[in-house]
């Protein structure tokens, strides 16, 4: 059968198409966040630059907005906890389940991909039920344990940790090794790279977390800043959106650059 | 140093993080307006105004002489008391005679012309003069009956005369008999947009005050009139300035606010703010709430509202907008 090859220049089109319908949102936020917040009317060049090229946002939400910052502090809170302690549990829990049996393996995962499928709504009441009769509601650390054991990491995690060899963890036993030192020298350093993707998506997915917060919290002092910008209407500027979503590009921007580098694809 | 990289940019997203916050917080703090706050309180409205008045001698009638006539003889001249039948004028009968038939003519010649005036349908001119000139006339035969002497029919004093002995009056003369009885008079006005039911005033006249006893006013000509009868002092002339204090305290208001808490918009309603407290994300705010407000009445400290308003902002620091945050000052 002869493949019919797509001509580059079509191939390069439809690339800055659909790059492009993908960023442009990204993009007018950026442009929108040089908008001078006061709206002066653009009577000739000088002042066209002055109100679409003007730092003003940024000094506003930066030096003026100590809601915006103490929501910052909330997100922090909320968010590198969670993610450390998932990234404690789930790579124990994905370790303990390869020394598993392949049946009890697979029976197991099979209960987590059905609790992993199930909607948030439906294990809402439940949590809460379970927070309230351990008198956590209303604290962070309800965020954070439920934020913690998310059935899907596992999940991820575990097909991560499959692909280290079996036999790999039989000849460490073989010459005396535990299982905390089969963890930690072996099953750690073999999962690293997982670990580090595993920790992007996940604190992307923690960083705008919004429904947990409002349901679990129900504190404004303890409200993360993407609970803030979902009931903030038009005060928060797209600067504030703009520094907001920083970390998280230059978290995903170093583990993508430490995954590349390390599986040795070129940029 | 490749491998700390990422320690080190989260480090510095940290002090970044913590230099914002702390910056924000300075300037959150010094952006504050201070304001001290107050509550409706019952009141009453107090307004004082001052007026200049005038003393006047109050007129108890005037005498008018219908017709040009020469004074044979004046008995009484300006200032005299007289008694009632006091003589004050005589006037030339035969002048008043003289004059008397000439009216009559007059008014045989404005009766034909009534009469064609009716027949015509034509205007009244004829007919009104002719009562005006009857009325004369009713005077002038009163007059003559009397041999041209112009008596006071009660106590009087003769405030103005205008007449000398053997000269001819220009008929539009007017004797002025003032009553000792009723005596000065000290009037005033009060424009229409300064009147208030005053409920008590005082006079200054020269070094001395005086309290007034008010009556209802008249009003005219886009004024209040006043005039309150003075007690024993016709020793002030007519015409003395007087300055007159008036005050007007109302009934007790249930709910007023100092003066210093409203604020007019560009349309020249009225508002103040109210200050809410609500919960941030960084502890309780307190916020300034533009109120509408109908203002019932008002005096120079004070303002009457319709409803209750509570913590309204009396004084700030800086210059407020609906929604500012401000710090509240304890009292």
């Amino acid at each position: 059968m002869r493949w019919y090859r797509t001509p580059r220049a079509v191939q390069r089109g439809a690339l800055i198409l659909f790059g492009g319908f993908v960023m442009a949102p990204l993009v007018w936020v950026l442009l929108r966040s040089f908008e001078n917040p006061v709206p002066y009317k653009a009577e000739n060049f000088f002042m066209f630059l002055y109100r679409y090229l003007s730092p003003g946002q940024y000094i506003d939400v930066l030096f003026h907005n100590l809601e915006y910052w103490i929501s910052y502090w909330n997100t922090l809170f909320l968010t590198v906890p969670t993610l450390l302690l998932a990234m404690f549990l789930v790579s124990l829990a994905a370790y303990g389940l390869t020394t598993m049996g392949d049946k009890a393996q697979n029976r197991i995962l099979a209960g987590y991909a059905v609790l992993a499928l199930l909607p948030m709504q439906m294990l809402l009441v439940p949590q809460l039920i379970a927070l309230s009769n351990m008198h956590l509601r209303g604290s962070r650390l309800a965020v954070i344990l439920i934020g913690s054991f998310t059935p899907w990491h596992l999940f991820f995690l575990h097909r991560l940790c499959r692909r280290v060899p079996d036999s790999v963890f039989e000849m460490a036993r073989i010459e005396g090794a535990g299982e905390l030192t089969i963890f930690c020298r072996i099953a750690l350093p073999q999962m690293r790279m997982g670990l580090l993707v595993f920790g992007i998506i996940v604190s992307a997915d923690l960083w705008g977390m919004v429904e947990e917060p409002l349901v679990y919290i129900q504190d404004i002092t303890k409200y993360p800043l993407s609970v803030l910008f979902a009931k903030a209407r038009g005060e928060l500027s797209y600067a504030g959106a703009v520094l907001f979503s920083l970390p998280v590009v230059v978290l995903f921007l170093n583990g993508i650059w430490g995954v590349m580098e390390k599986e040795g694809i070129q940029g | 140093m490749k491998k700390y990289w990422f320690v080190t940019v989260a480090a510095g997203m940290l002090l970044a993080i913590g230099a914002c916050t702390l910056i924000s917080a300075k300037n959150y703090a010094e952006d504050l307006a201070v304001v001290t706050l107050t509550s409706t309180a019952p009141n009453a409205i107090r307004e004082e105004l001052t007026v200049d008045g005038e003393i006047f001698y109050e007129e108890i009638s005037e005498i008018r002489l219908p017709t040009s006539c020469t004074v044979e003889e004046v008995f009484a001249g300006e200032g005299a008391w007289l008694e009632a039948g006091d003589l004050i004028l005589r006037l030339k009968e035969s002048d008043l005679q003289i004059a008397y038939y000439e009216m009559l003519l007059q008014a045989e010649s404005l009766e034909e012309t009534a009469e064609a005036e009716a027949e015509e349908f034509r205007g009244g001119l004829a007919a009104w003069q002719l009562v005006r000139l009857r009325e004369e006339m009713e005077i002038l035969e009163e007059l003559i009956s009397q041999e041209g002497l112009i008596c006071a029919r009660e106590e009087a004093y003769v405030i103005y005369q205008g007449c000398e002995e053997g000269k001819r009056t220009d008929g539009e003369t007017v004797l002025k008999l003032g009553l000792p009885e009723k005596g000065y008079r000290l009037e005033w006005a009060v424009d229409m947009s300064g009147f208030r039911e005053f409920t008590s005033g005082s006079a200054v006249i020269g070094k001395d005050k005086r309290k007034l006893a008010l009556g209802q006013p008249v009003y005219k000509n886009g004024s209040y009139r006043y005039s309150v009868r003075l007690e024993g002092e016709e020793r002030y002339a007519q015409g003395y300035p007087v300055r007159i204090e008036l005050q007007y305290v109302s009934e007790e208001y249930p709910m007023t606010i100092p003066s210093s808490c409203v604020r007019y918009d560009g349309t020249g309603a009225a508002y103040v703010y109210e200050v809410v407290e609500q919960q941030r994300n960084f502890g309780k705010e307190y916020v300034v709430w533009k109120t509408g407000i109908t203002i019932e009445d008002q005096d120079e400290k004070k303002v009457v509202v319709k409803a209750a308003l509570t913590n309204v902002v009396v004084r700030s620091s800086k210059e407020l907008a609906d929604m500012d945050a401000v710090a509240v000052l304890e009292d």
